[in-house]
């Protein structure tokens, strides 16, 4: 079901309430994405193994099989991008769902524009525009720009749309600071210029995948209070 | 007094009595010159077993001794001489001695048996007190053990009742946003829908909006009850004030695209905030600031160092002010400006201001405006160190 060349882009809805389900679906379909709908946990994880979806609108308290399990099992796949739809709209709530793995997360209740954007958003992370064949190194990690390809020490390291496009924005200028709201602004998108914990969960996450040490990093240096860089400055 | 010196002490004592109690008593048969030398035997006998009893062995045989010799220089004869002529008298004078001997000895004994019984007593007298404190100390240590026990158990209680309170306030939050999400999203996608004649897509954007007003009102309500029950989870930590403006100055952007914000925060003030509910703070003081002020007249957010290590946030605008008689109570509940009552406003973000600034280690007030026209509140907050700040 994942997008192939002009399919619409496959978006899986789990969401125990059958009005918010049905609302959620309507505003997927009418942006001309193709939807399914599953409204329990057990549901959620058959649809998951039955088929591949570009984007999860994944509810947090459901049945059988909780929300934050399905998360947590989805931890570490390149796909698909998890967008969490919660009426926990506390903020310890979304820091431990983006730790978790999610891309993004919309606390209820939401518009159908403000949805749309978020699942656009998430798109066009995971396709990003090609770029030039340039590498960038920082120790034993390199990322190739050109194939979007990032390994440590020789290996594949497998990371989110998100995860990537935010290693990318700071690896086209190694060694340069880049600050914060820059970094929320190009990744992504402008109303999120002052949602730092997100900036901070996916570092953190880029930091676990990447540094030998997360605890001392040496790939994506934290500047202050300014923002970060990709490894030393450039002399 | 050392132990030595008292020790030194009674050994000189204990002498000048072994030899001055023999020679006194000496001095007054002479001076009375009567009876017989045999008789006086026992008068010495008397004073050594006294020494003995009061001096110990030593000094009863030296008064034993001393005894011998002023018996035998004064009353044996030949008298004045340290001889003696007859050989009863030398039996007598050995008898004496041995006699005196063990008369001082036992004596001596009678003593180190008191003196034993004695240090025994006060040994036993120091034991005895020594348990009544061991004993006192015992109880107020029960006694504490008792209280902290009780603390512990409140302690639980609170952190139960807090818990609870935390779980309520989570489970009402989600129970009022499940259904308001179903109308929401419902509501905005009918508003989307191009096939539906206008007058429907306009009843759709009402309800929607309305919901929104609803999930405002949910969310201030949840803030006030956690503000009030002291359930708030912060995170303090530096927080660069003119990020957290500006941030805020997009966010209202989003909200009201033609509303200016002027920032004139300068480089590197920080203070000690938690990042969202201090973006909450300023969210709330530009909307508040935002309502009032006519259209096309900016809002300016200038921060200045304070007295006493705060930096103090001052959002000015350029609308009616806040009338005399609201400025004490402007940051009650449900107090509005201009007795507006349909402003999309809940009437609580003044007070969430307030309840989240004090939570911060902060304060709140109304300023006076420049110029006499135009609200102004201010806000304070710790300064935060100078040292760079590491984010994690």
């Amino acid at each position: 079901m994942s997008e192939t060349g002009d399919a619409p882009a496959a978006v899986l809805v789990v969401e125990d309430d059958r009005a918010v389900r049905e609302a959620v679906v309507s505003a997927v379909e009418a942006e001309g994405f193709a939807a399914t709908a599953v409204g329990d946990g057990l549901a959620a994880v058959d649809a998951l193994k039955a088929a591949v979806y570009d984007v999860v609108l994944l509810d947090l308290g459901l049945p059988f099989v909780d929300g934050w399990r399905i998360l947590g099992s989805l931890k570490g796949r390149r796909a698909p991008s998890v967008i969490v739809i919660s009426a926990r709209g506390e903020e310890r709530d979304k820091v431990r769902a983006l730790d978790l793995g999610a891309d993004d997360y919309l606390a209820k209740p939401f518009g159908a524009e403000e949805l749309m954007a978020r699942v656009r958003a998430v798109l066009r992370r995971a396709r990003p525009p090609a770029e030039p064949p340039v590498v960038a190194r920082c120790g034993a990690v390199v990322v190739d720009l050109g194939t979007r390809v990032v390994r440590r020490g020789g290996e594949d390291v497998h990371l989110s749309p998100t995860e990537y496009a935010l290693l990318a924005e700071l690896a086209r200028t190694p060694g340069v600071v880049l600050d914060h709201r820059t970094l929320l602004r190009q990744v992504w998108g402008p109303s999120y210029a002052g949602e730092l914990g997100y900036l901070r969960a996916f570092v953190h996450r880029l930091r676990v995948k990447l540094e030998e040490d997360p605890t001392r990093p040496e790939v994506i240096l934290t500047a202050g209070r300014q923002g970060y860089r990709f490894g030393r400055t450039a002399d | 007094m050392a132990r030595p010196q008292v020790l030194r002490r009674a050994a000189v004592t204990g002498a000048l009595a072994a030899v001055g109690a023999p020679a006194a008593l000496t001095a007054v048969l002479l001076h009375l010159g009567a009876g017989q030398p045999r008789d006086y035997v026992f008068l010495y006998l008397g004073v050594v077993a006294a020494l003995g009893v009061t001096q110990g062995l030593l000094p009863a045989l030296l008064a034993a001794a001393a005894s011998f010799l002023l018996v035998d220089y004064y009353f044996v004869r030949p008298v004045r001489a340290l001889t003696i002529g007859d050989a009863q008298d030398v039996v007598n004078l050995v008898v004496f001695f041995t006699a005196a001997g063990v008369v001082g000895g036992l004596g001596s004994r009678r003593r180190r048996a008191q003196l034993r019984a004695e240090a025994l007593s006060r040994e036993l007298r120091d034991a005895y007190e020594e348990l009544a404190r061991l004993s006192r100390e015992q109880a107020e240590a029960a006694e504490v053990a008792v209280r902290l026990v009780r603390t512990q158990q409140q302690v639980r209680l609170l952190e139960e009742s807090d818990r609870v309170r935390r779980e309520f306030l989570a489970t009402v939050s989600h129970e009022l946003r499940t259904p308001l999400a179903g109308i929401l999203t419902g509501s905005t996608v009918l508003a989307r829908r191009a096939d539906l004649p206008e007058p429907m897509r306009h009843h759709a954007r009402s309800i929607a909006e309305q919901a929104r007003r609803l999930d405002r009102l949910v969310g201030d309500m949840l803030d006030m009850a956690r503000i009030e029950g002291n359930t708030l989870d912060l995170r303090l930590e530096q927080v660069d004030l003119a990020d957290a403006v500006v941030a805020a100055a997009d966010r209202l952007h989003q909200h009201s695209p033609q509303r200016a914000v002027e920032v004139e925060v300068p480089p590197d003030t920080a203070v000690m905030a938690d990042w969202d509910r201090l973006g909450q703070v300023i969210d709330n003081l530009l909307h508040n600031a935002a309502r009032y002020a006519p259209d096309g007249t900016p809002i300016v957010a200038r921060a200045t160092p304070g007295a006493d290590g705060v930096v103090v946030l001052r959002v000015i605008d350029m609308g009616p002010g806040i009338p005399e008689h609201l400025r004490d109570h402007v940051f009650d509940r449900f107090v509005r400006g201009n007795g507006e009552a349909d402003d999309g406003g809940t009437g609580l973000g003044l007070a969430i201001v307030r309840g989240l600034v004090e939570a911060q280690a902060g304060r709140v007030w109304v300023d006076e405006s420049e110029g006499g026209s135009g609200a102004c509140v201010a806000i304070s907050l710790p300064a935060a160190p100078a040292e760079a700040v590491q984010h994690p």
